[in-house]
Formats: structure tokens, sequence, C-alpha cells
């Protein structure tokens, strides 16, 4: 067993993402070699994409305030990644690195303009309004569905139970161009995720896009809280299953089975 | 360069700020709502950068403007981020009514309050531009808001500004008109230089004061104090004159003031009390007599319990750092706590969050490094639908309390820490301003960089090192009382804490919240033999502070650090990598003293000297009588009448509480804060069914719980307990209640209990209004309620470890008095939810049910209790057993229930309806026939001690009776769940209240802040 390489995960800390700890875990759990590190570190370093791509199979954003909801949720972290770092993430993933971008993690990857100029997404902590949720701004859980095959993340998923946490962020498209963003989104499986119904308002109840090589996945829900059965919030009708992984791990787990599957030797 | 941005959402997005600004107005003041035709906020920049105009836009375009969601006004910088005109002109005109009649408010923060939002734009500026742009940057954010109305006049604009735009304390409006607002002037770089607010200039550096306390009488002392804002006891200024054979300084008086905490509610704390024999006086039923003396009112109530319970896993209780607990092999956990009602009261939103982010700071600052992973609130607030106050000194009740929302949901997003019990208690004859007690537990490892954290141990010649923010004025005398919390810098400090811990680089770390840098200096000084620290060397944001300034500044975002001298360049280092300032002020002595020196402002002279035996052992203790007088009938007071036939009148009174402002759905509070960050809550305020926010619905649960690790299958448990309405009967009974409730909260949620050194604590905190402190009577009824709570924990063999309290000024208030309490247990598997999920499921009441009216919210509703009427009565013993066999440590079958919920507001019909509600289930029970009138109230609405409702599956019901049976613990069965969607409950064979869930469901979610 400790000859088996694991794939190892660079989890990103700086100031403003909150959710680390929790994305550490689930890929830890999933069977990855963790690393977290601070993003000022990776810029006194000079961290080009290129190492990044030599080191880590996986790139994970996590979720949380991303420091500058006055500019809107994830802006600094993007503009620090673009500019400071240089990365553009699209040839990380097109020499085999993967990324998950959770929450303000999803966000910062739409400044970066990872699935296109017209996508947004509304945030302004925490006092937003979604139009048609009559003011209110709710913590919960909500039920999410996979779309098409693109996404190598959400590989085999189905319905699942995630939190949400910050139900004021919704992804918008750019308003005069939105049919034809909607038809590429669709056209080439970008948009691989939706919620159930329609609990935030969401653009056409986008809850995860991907980019075109299905390995770089946004999502605004938050799998890494959901990797034991005991986070859903109706567990107690079901304590025998205290001890079973939740819903949410099966992602983790399909980015640990693309790195096997890439170190196969061909048959 | 000088620029204005003004930065607005496309109308074809909901306003984040226009939006909840008219929700508030249209709940509070409907008249001045409908005045307002349309509204739409704005973000406003002014720019003060040393760039080229290639550069400043450039660089605002790739910081400030989203080509999704904005519009960019920019006067002629950028017009193409705009509409068709490229100016304000294209909002204007989605306005519904054109032409009409339009304002705008603008808004931006005073000198000399932080503006958070400047940083973060030139810290943007300087990623994209890859530069620093040096002191000389400046940016200044505000917003606009632009509001259309015919019939509105300066009059109701200026009472929007003021009551729902803007807060006068800490920012600054001014009225636009619709000819200012189209203009294009404003943008004009002379115009916008003219506007950037000034720097504050360096001031003239103020002497060291010096007061010759030999020399001067009491009075000239007093008015010396007085002008610096010092509230010295007379008998503390004699023992100020009697340790000082010389002059003392200002500075030292801030010292001792921050230290000796001189104010009179402080003073009580540790005043010798003696209770007269009315106040000493307890029902036999409840506990023995008080006293004839305590030796201060924590050490002679709460920490009774400690000493009489005393447990292995307590590391520390009740010392200056947090209160450690054992939690497992790994890891300690750490406790802390923080009551606001002043900062409230200036800002409701800042002012909850400076409380929250308190005790965050001192959370992180634990054994020597911890990381916060839960937090509870509990609210005290005036009734929400409370007429609106006249004047323009008061908001609304829903305003201030929304505000208290936003404050606490935005520092718990921001900071990551789950909110996960807690309460919200609504009361028409509290004041305006809610009173908000915080709390916060953190895990702090028991080895961290290979030194155990429970060791504080620091040696002469170690450093202190200052981590976080500069130091400003904040909490002097003269500045706003409320600051705006730097959350984002919070939360890397707390990562830098944790980054140098695992380093093995600190000894201990002191938060320089309440007390700033002179609390931190005397607790060095006693823990570690003496201190000495260079006020110079603290880094400033302002220049011209005074020593005094420095000394006493109090701010959430600022630490010292105790790190042994080779490793003061990496600490420093790390926190100027990490965006922070550092930088070494002093170090540890082993000289028994205190002492401060300010060379550049003050010569090389001492202006700080003080023995540390002086400030630890000279201040006087007070002495304070106490009584008890009988309660006088107060107008609206329950009164003697005899209540009618509960078969009649149970449904409407069951309606009427489950739709009691106390008692009804919190839904609309807990889900707009975050419970759910961290990923390890595993009992959260509410379950749920069905997980979709449009269909699914939700109850109670009794409190919160965490897994914490996932290698563990343990978990840790907190819940509260209040009984504010059995103070009016007798305080002590409240502070019994209020302890038993919290322990049986615990136990409801899965809670081991008795067995061997299980963890289960106590906490307290009370806040109180200042004006009932110099009433014996008052005094009287605030100590017994802690001897109260204190009987209680020692009775259930659960010491409290912790507390805070704090008074409450300026307004009309209570004594509010909280428990809450801390427990673990071995196994997530046994958490149970208060919800019943089966029908067919038995359903049980356990306890000795000795409930009462008096005191309870059935007769806070009716106005009246019986004249035969009781009072709760605990039973000690049986609570320990029925306890102990929830809590595990007796009988095996206790895993068996599949829901538990307290008895708790009003009683055993409330607790089984709320049981009900989430799941729609049904119930068909039965209880005795022949009870006296008042009993049957009593018993199916009444209110008292160690009553649990519980649910076993049918074909476990023999197994868990016979061992209630072999452990005597009382129980009734009542009957069984069922999937009928209807309560039925039957006088003996005579259906006495019958009631469709969904009825229920709707009256208990009938209230609630955005109905």
């Amino acid at each position: 067993m400790s000859d088996v390489k694991r794939p190892r995960v660079l989890v990103l800390r700086g100031p403003g993402i909150l959710s680390e700890n929790e994305t550490a875990q689930a890929f830890a759990t999933a069977g990855f070699e963790v690393h977290l590190r601070n993003l000022a570190d990776l810029v006194a370093e000079g961290y080009r994409e290129e190492r990044l791509s030599e080191e880590y199979a996986v790139l994970a954003i996590p979720g949380g305030a991303s420091t500058a909801d006055e500019l809107g949720s994830g802006k600094l972290l993007a503009l620090k990644i673009q500019h400071l770092l240089g990365w553009t993430l699209t040839g990380y993933a097109a020499r085999g690195g993967m990324v998950i971008g959770i929450g303000s993690g999803f966000h910062t990857l739409i400044r970066l303009g990872v699935f296109g100029r017209e996508i947004s997404v509304t945030s302004n902590g925490g006092t937003a309004s979604p139009a048609g949720a009559g003011g209110r701004s709710l913590q919960g859980w909500v039920k999410v569905a996979p779309i098409g095959m693109t996404c190598t993340w959400l590989r085999g998923l189905g319905v699942v139970d995630l939190p949400l946490r910050h139900p004021e962020a919704r992804i918008v498209i750019h308003p005069n161009r939105k049919t034809e963003t909607l038809v590429k989104l669709q056209r080439r499986g970008l948009h691989c995720l939706k919620y159930e119904g329609n609990p935030i308002g969401s653009d056409e109840n986008i809850a995860g896009l991907c980019d075109l090589s299905g390995r770089i996945l946004g999502i605004m829900p938050h799998p890494e809280s959901f990797i034991r059965w005991t986070a859903h919030p109706e567990w107690t009708t079901a304590p025998q299953r205290a001890n079973a992984p939740g819903q949410g791990l099966a992602i983790f787990e399909n980015a640990y089975q693309e790195f096997m599957r890439a170190i196969q030797p061909p048959a | 360069m000088f620029a204005r941005i003004e930065v607005a959402l496309k109308p074809e997005y909901a306003d984040p700020l226009a939006g909840p600004l008219l929700r508030r107005m249209e709940m509070t003041d409907p008249h001045l709502r409908k005045l307002v035709r349309w509204v739409r906020s704005m973000t406003v920049y002014w720019l003060d950068l040393p760039l080229t105009r290639e550069e400043l836009i450039f660089a605002s375009q790739e910081t400030l403007w989203d080509s999704v969601l904005h519009w960019l006004f920019t006067g002629n910088l950028i017009p193409s981020a705009a509409g068709k005109r490229g100016n304000v002109e294209d909002l204007l005109e989605t306005a519904p009514n054109r032409p009409g009649k339009f304002f705008a408010l603008e808004k931006r923060f005073r000198l000399g309050v932080t503006d958070h939002a400047s940083r973060t734009l030139v810290e943007s500026f300087e990623a994209v531009l890859k530069r620093k742009l040096g002191p000389e940057a400046r940016v200044a954010t505000g917003s606009m808001l632009l509001l259309e109305g015919p019939q509105l006049t300066e009059e109701h604009l200026a009472r929007i500004a003021r009551e729902y735009f803007s807060n006068e304390l800490l920012e600054s409006w001014t009225l636009l008109t619709e000819k200012e607002i189209s203009h294009t002037e404003r943008f004009h770089p002379e115009r916008v230089k003219r506007e950037m607010p000034k720097s504050a200039p360096a001031r003239f550096h103020a002497p060291i004061e010096r007061l010759a306390v030999g020399s001067l009488t009491n009075a000239e002392v007093a008015q010396f104090c007085k002008r610096k804002g010092f509230s010295f006891a007379e008998n503390e200024v004699e023992a100020i004159r009697a340790g000082f054979e010389r002059d003392v300084t200002d500075v030292e008086l801030e010292l001792i003031s921050k230290v000796w905490r001189s104010v009179p509610f402080r003073r009580l704390m540790r005043a010798e009390i003696v209770p007269d024999e009315f106040a000493r006086e307890v029902d036999e039923a409840l506990g023995p007599p008080l006293p004839e003396k305590l030796n201060g009112l924590i050490e002679g109530t709460f920490r009774e319990s400690t000493r009489e319970v005393p447990r292995a896993w307590v590391v520390s209780a009740f010392e200056n750092g947090a209160s450690l607990l054992q939690y497992d092999e790994e890891d300690l956990l750490s406790v802390e706590t923080e009551i606001e009602s002043r900062t409230v009261a200036s800002d409701a939103t800042y002012g909850s969050l400076m409380g929250y982010a308190e005790t965050y700071l001192r959370a992180i600052c634990a054994g020597r490094g911890a990381k916060p992973i839960l937090a509870t609130d509990v609210i005290f607030s005036a009734d929400l639908h409370a007429p609106v106050p006249q004047g323009q000194d008061h908001l609304h009740p829903r305003r201030v309390l929304d505000g208290v929302k936003t404050g606490i949901a935005k520092a718990g997003a921001q900071l990551g820490v789950p909110t996960i019990g807690g309460a919200l208690y609504l009361d028409a004859k509290e004041g305006v301003t809610p009173v908000a007690h915080f709390s916060a537990l953190s895990l702090v490892p028991r080895i961290a960089g290979g030194i155990p954290s429970e060791t504080r141990e620091a040696s002469a010649g170690d450093r202190l090192v200052i981590l976080g923010s500069a130091t400003g004025k904040e909490g002097m005398l003269g500045t706003p009382n409320v600051q705006i919390c730097d959350t984002t810098l919070l939360h890397s400090l707390s990562a830098l804490v944790a980054e140098v811990r695992d380093l093995g680089w600190n000894r201990v770390f002191f938060p320089c919240g309440e007390g700033g840098i002179a609390s931190v200096a005397a607790r060095i000084a006693r823990e570690f033999g003496g201190v000495e620290i260079d006020l110079d060397r603290v880094p400033t944001k302002i220049s011209g502070l005074r020593p005094m300034e420095i000394l006493g500044s109090e701010t959430a975002e600022r630490i010292v650090a105790i790190v042994p001298e080779e490793r003061v360049e990496a600490v420093v280092g790390l926190a100027s990598r990490r965006g922070m300032v550092g930088a070494e002020i002093g170090a540890v002595r082993a000289s028994g003293r205190i002492q401060m020196r300010a060379p550049e402002t003050a010569g090389e002279e001492w202006i700080v000297d003080v023995d540390t035996k002086f400030l630890r052992g000279s201040q006087p203790r007070a002495h304070e009588e106490i009584t008890r007088a009988k309660p006088a009938p107060k107008p609206g007071a329950p009164r003697a009448i005899e209540w009618g036939d509960p078969a009649k009148e149970g449904v409407e009174t069951l309606l009427r509480i489950l739709s009691h402002p106390n008692v009804c759905s919190r839904e609309w509070l807990i889900r707009q804060i975050d419970h759910e960050v961290q990923g390890t809550s595993a009992l959260k305020p509410l379950h749920v069914a069905s997980v979709s926010p449009e269909v699914s619905h939700s109850g109670p649960n009794d409190g919160g719980a965490l897994k914490l690790k996932p290698q563990s299958n343990a978990g840790l448990i907190v819940a509260t307990g209040l009984a504010p309405r059995a103070a009016a009967v007798d305080p002590y009974l409240m502070g019994a209640l209020a302890a038993d409730e919290a322990v049986r909260n615990a136990i409801a949620c899965g809670a081991d209990y008795g067995k061997e050194d299980f963890l289960f604590a106590l906490t307290y905190q009370f806040s109180c209004p200042a004006k009932d402190l110099q009433d014996a009577n008052q005094r009287g009824g605030l100590v017994r309620a802690c001897m109260g709570a204190t009987r209680a924990a020692i009775e259930l063999q659960t010491p409290f470890v912790h507390g805070a309290q704090q008074t409450i000024v300026g307004q009309n208030s209570k004594l509010h008095f909280v428990v809450q309490s801390i427990a673990r247990t071995t196994k997530v598997a046994g958490i149970r939810s208060a919800d019943f999920k089966t029908p067919g499921d038995a359903v049980y009441l356990l306890g000795p049910a000795r409930f009462g009216l008096t005191g309870s919210l059935v007769a806070e509703v009716y106005g009246a209790v019986p004249p035969d009427a009781t009072s709760p009565t605990p039973e000690w013993d049986t609570a320990r057993r029925l306890y102990a066999w929830l809590g595990g440590a007796i009988g095996k079958e206790q895993k068996k229930l599949r829901s538990i919920h307290d008895v708790s507001d009003g009683g055993l019909v409330t607790a089984i309806a709320e049981g009900c509600i989430a799941r729609g289930m049904g119930v068909a029970l039965q209880y005795p026939e022949g009870l006296p009138r008042t009993a049957e109230w009593e018993f199916l609405f009444g209110e008292g001690f160690h009553g649990l409702v519980v649910s076993v599956g049918e074909i476990d019901a023999a197994l868990v009776e016979t061992e209630f049976a072999a452990n005597e613990i009382p129980f009734i069965r009542l009957g069984t769940v069922t999937g009928t969607g209807v309560v039925q409950i039957r006088r003996g064979e005579t259906p006495s209240l019958v009631i469709e869930t969904k009825v229920l469901r709707q009256a208990w979610k009938r209230e609630g802040y955005w109905e």
C-alpha cells in the first residue's frame, strides 16, 4: 500500500478563505496527499503554473469570504492569481491538472474568466436578496443534479443533497447575451450541475460549471461539508448510518479515480 | 491622480442595499415607505493615487468593473463602462415614473473611522499593477442612494438618512438634488481633491501628566480622574495614595484603572456580600439558605460549584486566560464569553459584530493558540410588535434586531465559525437596544510545536511582539464606542496564531481586546514575574498618539505574543508576509514590576513603574448588603382567577403558545446565520424534514452538536437554559431552572451523563441594568439567581467553569440570566433530534412531572394564575437517575429512543406539538382522568424541572419500560405517534385536545421579522 503513489492536492489558504481545513479533509478522505499553502507564500516564491502542473494533480480553491465582499466575492483572490501568480488554470488543466473552486472559490474561477466573460455572480456580503426570495437569504441544504458527461468531477453522480452557505450568490449570465451564452454552455457541456427547483434564483438553475476539458469545476454548494453522513440534516432518522460517508465525498473520489486511471500503465 | 468612481448594479439585478432598506422601512414606517416610489444604490470611491491616467483606467476596469453586473460612472474617465448615455441618467431612466422627482443621499465614513474597503481597493490596485502604491495612496469609500418620490421632503429624506441609510456616529451624509445628481461636476479632480478625507494631523505630543496624590485632597484627585475618564471609588484613591510615595502619572492611573476595572459593577463581583435574613431564606425544596457572607459574587457562587464538584477534565476554570477543559487525548476545549449592549446601542450591526469578534479574539488566544469551532448567541430584545418609538433617538426594535442579526451573520460568515446554539428572548418590557450574549468554544491542541498547551511558561528575556492591526484611538474617550471590525484581518490573525503555534515559535498569546496593552501587561507581570514595554515601538495608525492612548487602546484585531528572543525576527517577518503589523515592543522581566517608557515622547525615565503586588493586592474590597423584598404586584402581572376546562380551552391555548414570540419558529433568524461552516455540525438548531428549501419543514432542537473529528466517534454538545419569567417568583428559582434546563437540553441532544468523569460543564452569563445595583433588593435578586444556578450545578454534578457579566446602561431592562452547558458524547450515533419520526412509536413523559403554573408561559399568556397554582419543584435525586439513564451511565436501552425533547416553555403539550410539526406527524395520547382542574392545567401546560418527552419504537417499548422501572425513573406512557397528521390528546377516554398538525405548524410559523 505504501508503494502506491498518492495524488497530491494543493489547497489554497489565505485572507478570507475559510473552508481550507474541510476541503483538505475531504481530499485526504478520498486518498489524496494534501498540501495547504498560503497564497502569499506562493506569490513570494514566484510559483508558476508550470510548477503547479509538475507538483500537484489537483488545485483546490476553497470557500469563504475570499477577502473582498466590497469588490465582489472572490475578486481580490482572482486578481492575485491572475496578476501576481500569472496562472490561467486552463493551461494547468490542459497539462492534466484538475481544479475545483467551491462557493466563493467558484466565484474566483468566474472572476478569472474560466467559464467565459459572459458569466458572473452576484455577491453582496450576505445582504443581497435574490429576486423572488421575498427578501430572504437562507442558509440551508439543496438538492443538486449533474447534467451531461463533460465534468470529470461529477462522473456517476446522481441527485445529491448539499449545504448552501451564501444563497445570495446567484450565477448570472450577461443580460444582453443570455441566449447565445446559454446555447454555448449547453452545447459544450459546461453547465454541469443544476439546482433542483430554483431555490436561489440562479440563471438556468446553475449550481456548477465546468470548463471545456471538464477538469475545472466550480460548484456553489459545499460538497466538502458533506463527507460524513452525520452532517445531513435528516441523519437522525437513520442513526445506524451515522458512520456512513456523505454524498459529497464522491466528488473528491472522482478526482482520485481520475488520477489513478491516468497513472495506470496502458494495458 | 484624483478620480471619483461610482459603481452601480445594472437595473436587471436586485439592489442589495435598497431592497432591505425598503423592507425595513415597510416594517417600521409604512407611511414613509409609500412616499418612496423608487430607490437604487451605488458604491462611491474617491481616489487619490500615484498613477497615470492609463494606469488608473486599466486598474479600475480590472478591479471595479464586472461588465455582466455593473455600470461605472466615472465622469469622462471610462465612458464605455456605463449604458447608452454613459452617466447616472442611465440609472435614473429605469425609474418607473419619468419625469420624476429625484434625490440622492450620499454617505461616507467620518474621519477616524476605519474604512476597510479602501484598504482592499488599494491592495487590488497593487495586485493589478504589480507594485506597491506607498503611503501616499489614498482611497475613501461611501455609497449613494438615489430616490424618487414627488412628495418626499427634506425632512423625509433626513429621516431616511438617519434611520435607514447611515449611522451618524460613524458616517456623515449629504443630500443631493436632481440637478446635482445629473451634473458631472462631482467627478472633477479639484472637487474630488476637496472631498478626500483629510489625514489626521500630527498632533503635539502632550506631556505626561503627573498627579501629586500625596498632597492633593480626595476631591482634587476625583476631579483629575473625572477629567481623564477614570472612575475610582474613594477607597481606591486612598489605596493608590498609600501605594505610591511619589507622583502618579496618568499612564499609571490608566493601567491601574484597566486592571482594577474600577466601575461599580466590577466592584460588586469581588465585594464582601452580606445578605440579610430575608435574602438568605430559600425554599427547602430548592436548596439550603444562603451563607451569612459571600466573598465576592462569582467566588461565593459559581466557583463554589467548581470546588464542590472537582473534575479531572477541568484543566483551568475562571482564569484570566480562557477556561480549559480536556476534550480528548489530543485536544483541550476553551470557553470564552462576551456580552454587548453599549456598542449595540451605538450601531446594532457593527456593535454585535464587535462583540462576536472580541469573543473570537480571546478564543484564538486560548492555551498557546486555538481554533474557534462554534459560537452561540443569546439575544434579549424588545417585543418586535411594540409600537414605533417616537423621536429621532430611537429605532424600531425590528430595525435594531435586524442590525444585530446582520452583524452576527456577517461575523459568522467571514470568520468561518458555525453558530449552532443560543436563544432569542423577546420581552415587551425590554429597552429598544438588544443585549447580546456571545460564546465561543475553541479547540486547543494539547501539544503544539512540541510544547504542552496547558503549561503557560515564559522566561525573563522573552520578547513581547504585537501582531495584527496598528494601534489607533479605539475604545478611548472621544471616539465612537463602536468600531468597524476588520473580520478579514481577524481571520488572518487567527491563521497566523495557528501557524506560529505549530512552528513552536511562541510561548503564549494575549488578546488586546478589553483593557488593551494595559491589561496584557498586568497579566504578563502576574503570570511571569514582570514586564517592560516601550510604548513608542507600538505601531500606530495615526501620529501623535499619547502613551496613555496607546496603553488603553482596545480592539478585536490585535494580540501580543510572547516569543523567545531568537524567534522575534521570524514571527515579525511572518506577520508581515501575512499582511499585518508585527513589532517587538518589550520583554518579560523578573523585576516584579510593570515598567513602561516612551523615550521619543516622554524621555528616558519610566512613565509606568508599578509593583505587581500593588496591582494584585491593593484594590480595596467593597462591602455590599443585600436583601429580598416581597415582590409587589405590578400592573399586568398574573392575577389569581379560576381557570376554565382545559378540554375546552386547550386547543386555543396551545395555538396561542405556539405563536407566542418566545416559542414560535426562529427559522427566519437561524437560517440567516451560518451553522454549516467547518462541516462539523451534527445536530443543527432546527431539525428538518425533506431537503429542499421550497417544501421542507423544520422544528426546534434542544441544542446543537458537532462531530469534530473524522476519525473519532465522539461529539461535542452545547445547549442553553434560561427561565426569565421565574424571576418574578424568585430569582433563586430562575437560576436553578436555567441550570437544569441547560443540563436537560444537552442530555436531550445525546450528551453523556453520569459515566466516570464525564465531561459536562456549565457557563453563566448575566447582564443587568446598572441602576439595579444601587438597590439592595435588586442586588439580592442577582445574588439569589447565581446561588440558585450554583445549587442546581452542584446537585447535578455539573460544575461551572466560566462566565461573563455586564451592566446595561441607558435604557429600561431587567436581569438577563443565561446558563449554557458544554458536554461530550462518546458516540455521535447516540445524538437524537426532537422530532417524532415513525408512526406507531410509543410516546413517554419522563421525569417527576412536578410542573407549576407560577412563572409559566401559559400564565403570561392569560395574565393570570389559578389561586391554587404551584411553583415548579426539583427532585435532584430523581433527576440524577433520569439523566444518568439517558446519558448512558446506567441501563442500555436508551439507545433505542428515537426522539427526545425537553419540556420547557409551554409545557408538555407544547413539547409534543413541536415534535410533530416538522414531519406532519400526529399523536394519539392519553392522560389520567380525575386530576383537579389546576393540576390538569399544570400537567398539560405547566413548566418545571427534569421533564422530557421521548419516543421509542413499539417493539422496544417493553424493554425500555423495564429499565425505567429497574432504575426508578418516573415515566408516564402517553400513547403513540400516528401518521394521521392530527394531534389527539384524550383525558381518560374523552377527547380533550384535537387539532390538525398543519394548523399547529401555521401557528408556530406565524411570527418572524420578514413578515
